[in-house]
This record gives structure tokens, C-alpha cells and sequence, in this order.
């Protein structure tokens, strides 16, 4: 109680509200992101990063088949966004079944229902730092009209990429004590307090939700989506089992279409967890996928959605999931009603029933 | 006064004896049966005999079933209505109901659910085929309780004649005026603990631990943490960031409360009918799911949300 001082309840839940707002600078992407969908013949529209030296990354998506698509480009290694080089104008396909500069990736798209894209370079200063993807269900979608709209709105989306690959350079590249100097800083200016009390309510927080310095630091100057999601090795055949992604609560490790899932799913890690099922999904695109959740000790209503809607990106009967007989995911499975879905397939481990 | 009351609606029968009882379930049933609806007799099994033995062969388009394992909870029974009026629906065929409510003899507080429950009805039912006849034995029933019947029922139902209900209320109206009763302060000692989006985790190892120590059966703790965590997870998404959590004993129920930092007042139907379960959450998501999951939920104003989840120390007997 002698720590409660003038940075104390309400301090700490501004900076728990920051953190769960993000700094802002996403929210600017995700406008626009969001403004191209409403003014363009759009089904599904994001931001693809390109991060300098590394892979494209995708950033902000309206829905989870944005990352599906670059999860594609990525696997299959062709695409529109897979070469930032080559990449100065914009590109546009009206029949992706049929598209013979992206053969692969255009005939998997179309199997997803897709069957247009138009994607935009953004550029500062000559180089292009990342695209914007927009993806329509109907053949033919995009016009002259929505090409005009949608270059106009990647010239607006400049300033917040290159905000979005600073704090990813800042998280990666800076060495701790820098990197704790900057979350002070934001801490400060956002939050209006004093140095001393910026560094308090730093450790405050950092103590009671048990986090690494270096990660809380970077989700407070950095994107909230933190932390990342481990890439998985992409060689065919490979059974190599790695951790995929892992934070506080959850540890998930796998080999690219067979995951386990171990620990506990809710909001706080939601937004990975539906990356990680995605990157499921796009990997498994045709063939099989498993899920062991069977150490899975936790998870809500919204994970349960993302295992749903990852199951309804693959085709009927594709997805399979192991689980405890007499489950908590189950029980919300079937109180959704979500039990009818038939890509979905339960495997039970042990002989409890698991209908309703 | 008269209207013809048997063709969708809500109606109430308060009997002074068997025979009225009889007269009016076998005319009400018969209805239901020559009409070609599906028809359903939530009876208790002396009752259940009496109509048996009177519609005679017309009692095999009869389904019976106890009221017992039909009127669990409120909330249950309300999403299993809404499901087996949907799928008669569906069917284009009507639903005819009997039913003789076993809740009379519950605590105060829970027969104050079930009013609202029978106020809710009117809305499951609006725009569907859908007939409830709700026997109550006038002999035993209080005057207070009379009156929130009458509040409740669009028809009366007197002999084999219909009467609108003067005293009823529409279910807004009823809430209001009936269904807001403050909350009952906590009794006994109250533990309580502050959560945001870093601290969902912690917020159910919390109910997890204190939810033992106040002997809540184990069968019914799962159920308790998921209902905590979709309220909990609300209050972050929804209600200001987050809240505190409490959690007490009371004499039948482990307690828990949720209020969080919002602004604003919660609909008092909300989290009552299903959900559009493919839409994206939304805040009657969350409530609809601890509604189905808890004994009781209570929901309040002040300022945001505050969600009082009610777990039964007994265990079920189902």
C-alpha cells in the first residue's frame, strides 16, 4: 500500500488502456485499410510491411483471409507482394483462377473464392515500403475508378508505415536500455507524468503482470500485436517440431500443419492465436491439418470463433482437433451451435462423450 | 372483454380446482392436437395422469415431460424455447405448450427470475406460432405473486374463457418497474481483486482458488470460469478497460461480481435471447453465454455493467 502514490490505480489503468489501444499509429493503418474497403469494390483489403532486408510482413488486415494471402505468397513463394524490388507499380488481376504470373498463388486464391486483387505500392522517397492488397470475390472487380482510390489512399499510408517499421526496428534492433528509455518517454508524453513516476508505474506494472522489461517496453513504444509470431520452417516434407509461438500464457509448437497447444487462450493472446491458426490454415490449404489441444487448459469464446472460422478456410473434414473428453471448448462448441460445422472434426481422447 | 386467445400468445390459468384445471388443459391440449402443432405438456406426474386419462387416445399427440427437468434455469429454458419454436418454424408448424411452473417454492430472488422469464416469453413469441398456457394453482399462491402473474400474461384464462390481462405490462415496462430490484448487499466476508487485459488470466486462477475455498462443488467450477472470463473479457472490450472482480458466499450460491469501468448502462434484456452467434461479439455475446452457464445472472447499472454470476452450492440433481 506505500507504493500507492500519486502514479498509482489510475496510472496504471491508462497505461493497461494504451496497451490494449496500441499507440495509435496502427489504428491510423487501420483506418485507411478500412476506407479502401468502403470505397473500392473490395471483399477484403490490408497492409502488407516491407521490412527492410527481411520479408514481407502483413500489418493491418480487415479479416483473417488478408493474412491467409500473403501466408500463401510467402509458402508458395510467388505473388504480387513476394519481390519489393520489383515491386514500383501497381498491380491488377480480374481472374486470379487463370493469372500466369502467379500460376500457384493465383489458383490457391481462387480456391479461397477469390478472383480479383489489385495491389498498391506505397512508397517514401523511391522505395517501396510495403502495399496495399485489396481482394474481391467477383471476377473483373476492380475498374480504373478504384486503381485511382486506391493509389490515392497508399499515398496516405506512408507516414503510418513508416511508423509501423520504426517501432518494428525499434523492438528489434535497440539494445534494452534504449529501448526502456523510449517506453519511458511514450510514458511520459502520453500518459503526462514525471521520469520517476513514468519509471514507476513502469515496474508497477511490469511486476504485477509478470512481463519481461524488454517486452513491455517494446509493446509501449512499439505495435500491440507484440509478442511476434515465430516463423515456422516452410520445407516441404520437414517434420522438424518448433515453437511457433509462446508468450505468458500458451506455448503452441508444431511442424507447419500438425500443431499442440499448450496453456491457456484468451483476449490478451487472441489476436496471435488467430495469426497462428491462419498460418495453419494457409499451409494446410488442400491437404490435412491437426490440432493437439488436449493440454490446452483454457480458452474463451473468441478462440473458440478463430478455431471456427480457421476450420471454415479448409475444406470439409480437414481440420482435425484432438481434445479431453468433457472439454470447456467443447461445451462452448456446442452451446454455439458451432458442433454442425463439417470441416471440423473431433477426435476425443478418452471415452467420456463429447455430444451434447 | 372476450378475445380468442389460442392462436399465438401468452396465456395464464389460475384454478381453484382440479376439475377447472382439467377442463381448461384438455381444451387447451385438444386445440394444439386438431390444429396438427406440436404439442407439449410440461406437467408434474399427478396432473400429468389426470390429462392422460382424460384426452384418452388424443393423449399419444401429446408429448409430457417434468417441469422439473424443463424449467431449470431462466435463461436455459428461454434458449430452449427459442430453439424448439425455431425449428417448428422452420417446419411451418406451430408449437402449443402447456406448463406447470415447479418454481413457486423457490427463494424470493429466484422466483423474481422466473417473473422476468415469463415476461421475456412475450417477446420469444412475437411474430412465431408459438401458444403457452401457464397453469398456477390460485389456491396456493400468494397475492403478491398473483399480481406479477397478472403483470406477465397478456390472457387470463378463467374457466374455458379469456380475458386480456388489465394489470399487464410489455417486458420493457416490466423491467423496469419490476425486474431492477436493487441487489442485495454481499453477505459474509467479500474478496475482491482489479483486472485489465494483461490480468484475464490471473482474474480466473482467482475464481479458480477463492471458488474453493468457498466449497463451490467442483462439477460446476468450469462452467463458472468460462461465465467469468466472457464477462471479464467484456468489461476490457466494452466496459473502460476493465474492472474489479469480487466474490463472496451467500446462503444457497457462490457469488461472483463483475463491475467494470464503462459509462454506460447496460439494456436490462440484454444476453436473453441467442445471439447471432456468427456475427462479431458483442456485449449481450458474452452475458448470453454466463446466462447459460450460471444459475443465476444478475445485471445491473452503475455507472457500466455490473454482472452478478450466481453458482449453486447443491449440487444438480439432474
Amino acid at each position: 500500500m506505500a507504493a500507492n502514490g500519486g502514479t498509482g490505480r489510475g496510472v496504471s489503468s491508462q497505461l493497461a488502456e494504451l496497451l490494449a489501444e496500441g499507440p495509435g499509429d496502427d489504428a491510423t493503418a487501420e483506418q485507411l485499410v478500412e476506407l479502401a474497403l468502403r470505397s473500392t469494390a473490395a471483399d477484403h483489403a490490408g497492409l502488407t510491411l516491407f521490412p527492410d532486408g527481411r520479408p514481407p510482413e502483413p500489418a493491418t488486415a480487415t479479416d483473417p483471409l488478408v493474412g491467409t494471402a500473403d501466408q500463401l505468397q510467402r509458402a508458395l513463394d510467388e505473388g504480387p507482394s513476394v519481390d519489393a524490388s520489383a515491386f514500383e507499380t501497381m498491380r491488377v488481376s480480374g481472374d486470379l483462377e487463370r493469372e500466369s504470373r502467379w500460376p500457384h498463388w493465383g489458383a490457391a486464391m481462387s480456391k479461397l473464392g477469390i478472383h480479383s486483387m489489385l495491389s498498391v505500392p506505397i512508397t517514401v522517397s523511391d522505395t517501396t515500403t510495403g502495399t496495399l492488397n485489396l481482394y474481391s470475390s467477383r471476377r473483373s472487380a476492380f475498374a480504373a475508378e478504384h486503381v485511382a482510390l486506391a493509389e490515392m489512399i497508399a499515398e496516405h499510408a506512408a507516414l503510418p508505415v513508416a511508423r509501423l517499421l520504426d517501432a518494428r526496428a525499434l523492438r528489434e534492433g535497440l539494445d534494452e536500455r534504449t529501448l526502456l528509455g523510449h517506453a519511458h518517454g511514450v510514458l511520459m508524453q502520453r500518459l503526462g507524468l514525471t521520469a520517476p513516476e513514468a519509471a514507476e508505474a513502469f515496474d508497477r506494472y511490469r511486476r504485477r503482470h509478470r512481463v519481461a522489461p524488454r517486452d513491455l517496453a517494446a509493446r509501449i513504444v512499439g505495435s500491440p500485436t507484440a509478442p511476434q509470431l515465430l516463423p515456422a520452417p516452410v520445407v516441404p516434407g520437414s517434420h522438424t517440431v518448433s515453437r511457433v509461438y509462446s508468450d505468458t500464457l500458451v506455448e503452441i509448437t508444431g511442424d507447419g500443419v500438425s500443431l499442440r497447444v499448450l496453456g491457456e487462450i484468451d483476449l490478451s493472446n487472441s489476436k496471435a492465436w488467430q495469426r497462428v491458426l491462419v498460418t495453419l490454415a494457409a499451409r494446410a490449404a488442400g491437404a490435412d491439418a491437426h490440432l493437439d489441444l488436449t493440454d490446452l487448459s483454457f480458452i474463451g469464446v473468441a478462440g473458440a470463433r478463430e478455431l471456427v472460422r480457421c476450420a471454415e478456410l479448409l475444406s470439409p473434414g480437414r481440420l482435425h482437433a484432438t481434445i479431453e473428453g468433457g472439454s470447456g471448448l467443447r461445451k462452448i462448441i456446442d452451446l454455439c451451435g458451432w458442433d454442425q460445422i463439417e470441416s471440423l472434426v473431433w477426435q476425443v481422447k478418452d471415452d467420456a462423450p463429447a455430444s451434447r | 372483454m372476450h378475445r380468442q386467445a389460442d392462436s399465438g400468445g401468452h396465456q395464464a390459468m389460475m384454478y381453484s380446482a382440479p376439475a377447472e384445471f382439467a377442463d381448461w388443459a384438455v381444451a387447451f391440449l385438444g386445440r394444439g392436437v386438431d390444429a396438427d402443432a406440436k404439442v407439449l405438456a410440461v406437467a408434474g406426474p399427478k396432473h400429468a395422469r389426470l390429462l392422460q386419462t382424460r384426452l384418452g387416445s388424443g393423449s399419444g399427440s401429446v408429448e409430457f415431460i417434468d417441469p422439473e427437468s424443463w424449467y431449470t434455469t431462466p435463461a436455459r429454458t428461454m434458449a430452449t424455447f427459442d430453439l424448439m419454436a425455431q425449428d417448428h418454424a422452420d417446419l411451418g408448424r406451430a408449437v402449443h405448450i402447456l406448463g406447470e411452473p415447479p418454481w413457486l417454492d423457490r427463494s424470493p430472488f429466484e422466483q423474481l427470475g422466473w417473473h422476468r422469464f415469463e415476461s421475456l416469453l412475450n417477446l420469444t413469441f412475437r411474430d412465431r406460432d408459438v401458444t403457452m398456457g401457464c397453469a398456477y394453482d390460485a389456491r396456493t399462491i400468494d397475492p403478491e405473486t398473483a399480481g406479477m402473474v397478472h403483470r406477465t400474461h397478456p390472457v387470463i384464462a378463467s374457466g374455458t374463457d379469456h380475458e386480456s390481462s388489465p394489470g399487464f405490462r410489455e417486458p420493457v415496462d416490466f423491467f423496469a418497474e419490476y425486474g431492477a430490484s436493487p441487489l442485495e448487499p454481499p453477505v459474509g466476508p467479500v474478496v475482491s481483486t482489479d483486472f485489465d487485459i494483461g490480468l484475464l488470466a490471473a482474474a480466473r486462477q482467482f475464481v479458480n482458488e477463492q471458488a474453493g475455498r468457498l466449497q463451490l462443488p467442483t462439477a460446476g467450477l468450469p462452467q463458472l470460469v468460462v461465465a467469468v472470463n466472457e464477462i471479464t473479457t467484456n468489461a476490457v472490450q466494452h466496459g473502460g478497460g476493465g474492472g474489479q472482480l469480487s466474490m463472496w458466499r451467500s446462503t444457497d450460491h457462490v457469488v461472483v461480481e463483475v463491475r467494470d469501468h464503462g459509462t454506460q448502462p447496460p439494456d436490462p434484456l440484454a444476453g436473453y435471447l441467442r445471439p447471432d452467434i456468427t456475427n462479431e461479439p458483442e456485449g449481450g455475446f458474452g452475458l448470453w453465454m454466463a446466462r447459460q452457464l450460471c444459475d443465476i445472472v444478475e445485471l445491473r447499472g452503475g455507472p457500466g455493467w455490473v454482472v452478478r454470476m450466481y453458482a449453486a452450492l447443491a449440487e444438480p440433481t439432474d
